[in-house]
């Protein structure tokens, strides 16, 4: 070809025209010769995060027995869970989404180019194993996350730091967060809810700091926490104006675990109610300014709420190919109608995994693209692993079957950080307070 | 007051007089309220321990006991149950009622009354080895069956087919060897094992009648759809209760519009599947298929909305919410009612037998 400069090959060196078609054609049809491996090896994630990927495949694989064992314990019996907990911090894995300067591995230049796909990363692993083992180490970070939200870095040295140390030494010392209370579960999590919602926790001020009373209900590692973050109303008949959010260490006077709630799934992750009695809270434990912790809460939800779609999501991962073993097993493996329902299920799981990172490489996050990730993603979990029971039929239901416990487990994705009609109500948000709907802009 | 049997009726009149009349069945209403008492007091007797404890055969033999008292088991003695006859609406009567306490105790009935069937003696006792539904779907034999309401001192049913023949056997139970009875996600007051065939020896054998077997594989079908359409129908009412006192967005959760249309669909769909089942019991074989498969997903739909109303309450075990819908789960899956069986319908309605893949 004459006048046509020849191409190049990515490092820079020349090759012909001849060699460049013939490999793109080897590339093409690479799939009709039965030489798949060439044409699938495209790395989703950069390096790093394949390797963040593998190192938390690896952990949860490590603890799943100790899931299996908490899924047959009673309620209050938290030794697995705390046992996991000590696996997790001696893996470094309940510091390495926190920022450096509170002591763990974070950078915040990642998370601005990353969004929190690395954080997606981590509870999808999990979540493949266990959707209560992603609410066990998750909970942890969305207790903290209030406190990294304050954008307070004196604070979060002040309250994180000695918790990292902790941890760094195997000791798990976690956060929790604690919003729900008995009288008020979706009203904390929906704006209009949250005007008319009369938070019972209240706190007032005393000198040096404040004095909290009330009762939280189902705070995820409430029981086993070192820290909560703690959302108290100053002045209960003024709404979300009145609401602060309060770091109580957990060794507090008046700090009282009432009890375990005995869940229908998600067993490794205890889920306690906890009373707080004239509880004093010195002033360098509110986090954030006073009465601006509505949107210290609603923030956090943006963020949180695409990640339990992302876990739910890992959950339906290995209900899928547990499925497809099952149906390989079972003389099914060419079955054409099988087929049909398995690619139903991994084009959903698809499409919900596309939504779910888009939600959670958009910085800042999107309230109405976070909660229809989750809400998408949840409800897409939950009915890949319920058609894939009815496939495998009475053994899917032997309590010990790992699909059974999936079930279960997901079932509460569908529930918790706000219920998915909630989350449906959480898209229009913006529009009730005059603001344009971001979609369809995002895509 | 237990039932009366329609044999030991017909019996009677028989000696009484020339005129033979056809068996007296007990009224629905009687039947509904005899099988509430029976499980309320079942269900007072043991409480949460029907939910929480593996299977106990004990407890299923003190259930079956109960269950003869009242005269259930003997609803089967008689002419061989064909589709329409009124007795098969009765046990669905009976279930349905039985659900709305506890569905496991129901599930515990039907696997007696499904192991019966073949045998008009109402005095043997069976359990039910499941050849009915899994291997029906995917025919292939395995070494081991699943048999529901396994009760290792009784004999047991086994149904076989193969390209020239369907036959039941009733096993004896020292044929069986049980590998491992399983705890199950839902229905647990029943238990179900593992078990193996280990000997030849039959107590009886019965050439079925392949017209037959698709009639009682239907109506033990039809009747977990029963259940599950009982227990969904139960959650709702129980959801709706809460509702009427929970508040959110400064009103009760009651008056919201979006909480009312979320139990009208739940309603909808158990009111067409509860019509489909009743037309089907009256001996339309295609309606009671779809309606069992209308019935699971609408039971499953109800429950799943009673729950996500109660929210994180609908999910702790204090509550029963969580309870029904494991136990839905499990019915429908035990009912066998899968995406074959709009294939099997749409079969029958357009294509006739010959189109079986």
């Amino acid at each position: 070809m004459p006048g046509c400069p020849r191409p190049r090959r990515p490092g820079g060196s020349e090759m012909t025209w001849e060699a460049l078609s013939a490999r793109l054609a080897a590339r093409l049809f690479a799939r009709f010769e039965g030489n798949r491996g060439a044409a699938a090896s495209a790395a989703l994630f950069p390096p790093a995060l394949e390797r963040l990927r593998s190192t938390v495949a690896r952990f949860a694989a490590d603890v799943e027995p100790l899931v299996a064992a908490a899924d047959r314990a009673t309620a209050d019996d938290s030794q697995y869970a705390r046992e996991v907990l000590v696996r997790a911090a001696q893996a470094g894995l309940l510091t390495r989404f926190l920022p450096r300067w509170a002591g763990g591995e974070a950078s915040v230049t990642a998370l601005q180019r990353r969004g929190s796909v690395p954080i997606l990363m981590f509870v999808e692993e999990l979540g493949a194993v266990s959707p209560g083992l992603a609410t066990l180490l998750g909970a942890h970070y969305l207790g903290a996350m209030p406190i990294l939200l304050s954008f307070d870095v004196a604070a979060m040295r002040r309250l994180l730091r000695p918790l990292c140390e902790r941890l760094h030494a195997g000791d798990p010392a976690i956060c929790a967060f604690a919003i729900t209370e008995p009288e008020a579960g979706s009203d904390v999590e929906d704006a209009m809810g949250a005007q008319q919602a009369r938070l019972c926790t209240r706190a007032r001020r005393c000198p040096g700091g404040y004095v909290l009373s009330g009762r939280k209900v189902f705070i995820s590692g409430g029981n086993l926490a070192a820290l909560t973050t703690v959302f108290a109303t100053l002045e209960p008949q003024h709404g979300i104006e009145g609401w602060t959010c309060f770091a109580v260490r957990m060794d507090t006077p008046g700090v009282q675990v009432v009890r375990v709630e005995d869940k229908m799934g998600q067993r490794i992750s205890p889920a306690a109610e906890l009373c707080f009695e004239e509880v004093f809270v010195p002033e360098e434990c509110r986090v954030g300014p006073e009465r601006r912790s509505w949107e210290l809460n609603r923030v956090t939800l943006d963020l949180s709420r695409p990640l339990v779609g992302g876990l739910a999501l890992g959950a339906a991962r290995t209900v899928i190919g547990d499925v497809l073993a099952w149906a390989e097993r079972n003389g099914l493996g060419a079955d054409r109608l099988f087929h049909h329902a398995a690619a139903r299920w991994i084009g959903a799981y698809a499409a919900a995994h596309a939504l779910v990172v888009r939600a959670c490489r958009v910085v800042p996050p999107l309230p109405d693209l976070s909660a229809m990730a989750k809400f998408v993603a949840t409800d897409t979990a939950m009915r890949i692993v319920s058609e894939a029971m009815e496939w495998i039929g009475l053994e899917a239901t032997v309590v010990g079957s790992r699909i059974e416990r999936l079930y279960r487990d997901l079932r509460l994705t569908q529930i918790y950080e706000g219920t998915n009609e909630i989350n449906r109500l959480a898209v229009f948000e913006r529009v009730e307070h005059g603001q344009p709907l971001s979609w369809p802009r995002f895509l | 007051m237990p039932l009366s049997s329609p044999n030991a009726e017909n019996t009677s009149e028989r000696a009484g007089g020339p005129v033979a009349s056809p068996p007296k069945l007990p009224s629905s209403g009687e039947v509904v309220q005899l099988a509430t008492d029976v499980a309320r007091r079942l269900a007072r007797r043991w409480g949460k321990e029907l939910d929480r404890t593996s299977p106990d055969e004990q407890r299923m033999l003190e259930i079956d006991a109960e269950y003869e008292r009242a005269g259930f088991l003997s609803l089967l003695s008689g002419e061989p149950m064909r589709l329409g006859d009124p007795r098969a609406q009765l046990i669905g009567a009976a279930l349905g009622a039985m659900a709305e306490v506890d569905c496991g105790l129901a599930a515990t009935l039907l696997s007696r009354m499904a192991a019966m069937l073949p045998w008009s003696e109402a005095e043997i006792g069976a359990a039910l080895v499941d050849g009915w539904s899994a291997s029906r779907l995917h025919p292939r034999y395995r070494d081991s069956l699943w048999a529901w309401g396994w009760r290792s001192s009784l004999p047991a049913t086994v149904f076989r087919e193969g390209p020239d023949f369907h036959q039941w056997e009733l096993v004896p139970p020292e044929g069986l060897e049980y590998l491992v009875v399983h705890e199950r996600m839902g229905l647990r007051a029943c238990t179900s094992a593992e078990v193996r065939l280990v000997s030849r020896a039959r107590l009886d054998t019965i050439a079925a009648d392949p017209e037959l077997v698709q009639d009682w594989a239907e109506s033990v079908a039809g009747w977990w759809a029963t259940i599950a359409l009982s227990a969904a129908r139960a959650a709702l009412r129980y959801a709706a209760d809460y509702a009427r006192t929970r508040y959110q967005g400064g009103a009760v959760l009651a008056r919201h519009a979006l909480i009312q249309t979320m139990f009208g669909r739940g309603m909808e769909g158990l009111y067409a599947a509860d019509t489909l089942l009743q037309r089907g019991f009256a001996g339309d074989r295609r309606t009671l298929r779809l309606g069992t498969r209308l019935a699971i997903r609408a039971a499953e739909q109800a429950a799943h909305t009673a729950q996500q109303v109660l929210g994180g309450y609908g999910y702790m075990r204090e509550y029963p919410v969580e309870r029904w819908l494991r136990d839905v789960k499990m019915a429908a899956i035990a009912s066998g009612a899968s995406a074959i069986t709009w294939a099997h319908a749409a079969r029958e309605e357009f294509w006739g037998d010959d189109s079986s893949p």
